[in-house]
């Protein structure tokens, strides 16, 4: 199993994994529709990256309404299953992580697939500095029940 | 001739609470029986999404809480369309329409809400609708004309729901409440004008602080029944929906020694005054965590945590912790609201209000600060970081001295969130891998991230 994990000290605040992301999934160069989103303090110097943190027990799968949003009980993936997703943006009210995101377009949530079926997730693969990685973890999540 | 069932597990009312709770008991448990209660004609659905339905866009079908092959593959026994109609506590039995029986072990009453009307005069005179179940969508949508006019007692959040469904199917509306403002039970009074301003625009005849006094029939005029304001003035409608509010559903409970306090009185484990039964859901009146007190609040959230807290006590008795608030998010025509905490009251005791609101575009933001917390919030159309207040709220973390520029979402704020956020996870349950140490994000109470320990190298703890 692997995940994408963050290093905001490496990030540059460019904004090419949210753009990435939402080229790769809704075919516009938008960043405001990745499902990664770079939060900035110039004056603090840092850029931090508000992605999908893939909780253990996540709030936005009890919150989900249309049961769009549930969790895969082997692995711990969060699978979004937009058909379902009726845009009640119950899970933007209860993310901690600003992770779950509005889209007015399609009326529709903006979640974080991990990019399922392809070989890295768009947002790692556009990173040019490193701050958005995709790292093997053990696979054991709810492997003793 | 009746049957006499056994289970282990048996619960009454297939709702979300219901549904979470099977879940949970067959992540302890996977052998012992399961019967589910299910009282309505069709496979457990999404309750909220019966206005999809209404409006022609989904079918029960398609919003099925679980898949039928869910139940069968948990060794889940639904009996669907056969309510309960009878508990007999003495001998663990709960006796159902048809005459069958089953005997329990372990029961979870979770038998949500039912619209509550008030009495008003001639009501029983004019054909009436709720929105609350499969059958008021049924009877709704057979009742509903193009270019009729409905008339809408109660603005809440139910009657928000049956509006927005009904504009969108052609039919005329005027909606009255009793209570001066719009969405009385959730938003303030300035951010009721937001939302009634946004009825307006799309064409829905809204009346506040207005009661009905009568319901009889129209003498003559384009609509055969009428409605008599408490000041007097007559209303003509072909169709009444009454959402006048929810209370729980507990009629089953009649003439039993079950604990009651306008809904069923939980322990934090979920359980009932008397031992093996529990309850969960919008049937329950619990403590909510940011108020201190014992409230009523029909909500999917609440159900769900509910659901699980219940299904795993029943199943061995070990404790989750859950810290039940108001939570709402709702959308009229498309503009989103998101409102937590006692956001309805106008002016609250000893606390600060701060108001960050833009007419034009529209946006509102109000946020209610005691004692140095958080205590509601309400954001209108830029709700985006709505999750993170919440977890402050919900968190009570102490944002005394930064509470107006955090609102203001300005670099003081910023700071302030960024430093939370580090100081909250850093050396707790969140371990990322050794390289990235610098960043730990939210992190305090749910282990968010056992795959994270284990990459440490850690035992969870069990
Ligand atoms: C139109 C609409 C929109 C909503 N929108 C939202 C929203 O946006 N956000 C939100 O948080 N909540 C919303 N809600 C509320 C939400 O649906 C409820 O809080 C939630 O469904 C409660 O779940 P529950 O399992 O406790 O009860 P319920 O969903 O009410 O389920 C209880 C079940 O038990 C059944 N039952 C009752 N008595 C018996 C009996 N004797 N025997 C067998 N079965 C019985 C009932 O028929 C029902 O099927 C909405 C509700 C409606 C109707
Ligand atoms: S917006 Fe979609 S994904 Fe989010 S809670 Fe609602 S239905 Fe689920």
């Amino acid at each position: 199993m692997r995940r994408i994990y963050t290093k905001p000290d490496l990030c540059s605040g460019c904004r090419a994994c949210s753009i990435a992301c939402a080229i790769a999934h809704f075919g516009v160069a938008d960043d405001s529709r990745g499902a990664i989103q770079i939060l900035r303090n110039p004056f603090m110097g840092f850029e931090y990256q508000a992605v999908c943190r893939i909780c253990e027990e996540p709030e936005c799968v009890a919150a989900c309404m249309g049961i769009a949003l549930t969790r895969d009980p082997d692995t711990g993936q969060i699978h979004f299953d937009e058909d379902r997703c009726i845009g009640c943006w119950m899970c933007t009210m209860v993310c901690p992580h600003q992770a779950a995101i509005p889209d007015p377009k399609r009326g529709k949530a903006i979640i974080c697939d991990q990019c399922e079926g392809r070989d890295k997730p768009a947002c790692v693969a556009a990173c040019s500095t490193g701050a958005v990685t995709f790292i093997e973890v053990e696979d054991k999540v709810g492997a003793e029940g | 001739m009746a049957d006499n069932l056994k289970s282990h597990y048996v619960i009454v009312g297939a709702g979300i609470a219901g549904i979470s709770a099977v879940d949970a008991i067959r992540e302890v448990d996977r052998d012992r029986d399961i019967i589910v209660i299910n009282g309505e004609n069709v496979e457990p659905y999404c309750r909220p999404l019966i206005v999809d339905v209404l409006r022609g866009e989904k079918s029960f079908d398609e919003i099925h809480l679980r898949e039928p092959d869910w139940y069968k593959e948990r060794n889940v026994t639904l009996i669907t369309g056969d309510p309960a109609s009878r508990l007999d506590i003495a001998g663990n039995t709960v006796e159902l329409e048809s005459g069958n029986t089953v005997t329990w072990e372990k029961l979870l009453i979770a038998t949500g809400s039912v619209p509550s009307t008030p009495p008003i005069k001639g009501l029983d005179t004019v054909p009436s609708h709720t929105l609350y179940r499969e059958d008021d969508i049924d009877a709704l949508k057979a009742a509903c004309k193009k270019g009729d006019k409905a008339l809408l007692a109660g603005i809440g959040l139910i009657g928000l729901q049956a509006m927005t469904s009904l504009k969108e199917l052609g039919v005329e509306i005027t909606a009255v409440e009793l209570m001066p403002k719009v969405l009385p039970l959730i938003l303030d009074q300035k951010a009721s004008e937001y939302a009634k301003r946004r009825l307006e625009e799309h064409g829905i005849e809204v009346i506040v602080g207005s009661g009905i006094a009568e319901f009889k029939p129209a003498d003559g005029g384009d609509h055969p029944y009428a409605a008599v304001t408490d000041r007097g003035s007559e209303i003509g409608f072909d169709l009444l929906v009454m959402a006048t509010g929810m209370r729980p559903e507990l009629s089953l409970l009649d003439g039993t020694e079950i604990d009651i306090d306008r809904g069923i009185v939980v322990t934090p484990q979920m359980a009932t005054s008397v031992p093996g039964i529990y309850a969960a859901g919008d049937v329950t009146v619990f403590d909510n965590w940011i108020e201190g007190h014992a409230d009523l609040h029909a909500h999917w959230v609440n159900a769900f945590h509910q659901g699980r807290i219940a299904g795993v006590n029943m199943a061995d008795g070990r404790t989750e912790q859950y810290r039940p608030m108001y939570l709402n998010s709702l959308s009229i025509f498309g503009l989103p609201i998101i409102t937590f905490g006692s956001s309805r009251i106008d002016e609250p005791e000893d606390a600060d209000v701060f108001i960050k609101e833009n007419p034009g575009r529209p946006s509102f933001r109000r946020f209610v600060v005691k004692d140095g917390k958080l205590i509601a919030a309400t954001l209108i159309n830029d709700v985006q970081n709505a999750g993170v207040f919440q977890y402050l709220a919900r968190e009570k973390v102490d944002i005394g001295d930064i509470a107006s520029s955090l609102f203001e979402q300005d670099l003081a704020g910023m700071d302030f969130l960024y430093q939370h956020h580090e100081k909250v996870v850093s050396g707790e349950n969140i371990d990322w891998p050794e390289s990235m140490s610098l960043i730990k994000w939210f992190k305090k109470d749910h282990s968010h991230t056992r795959w994270g320990k284990k990459e440490a190298g850690e035992k969870s703890k069990k």
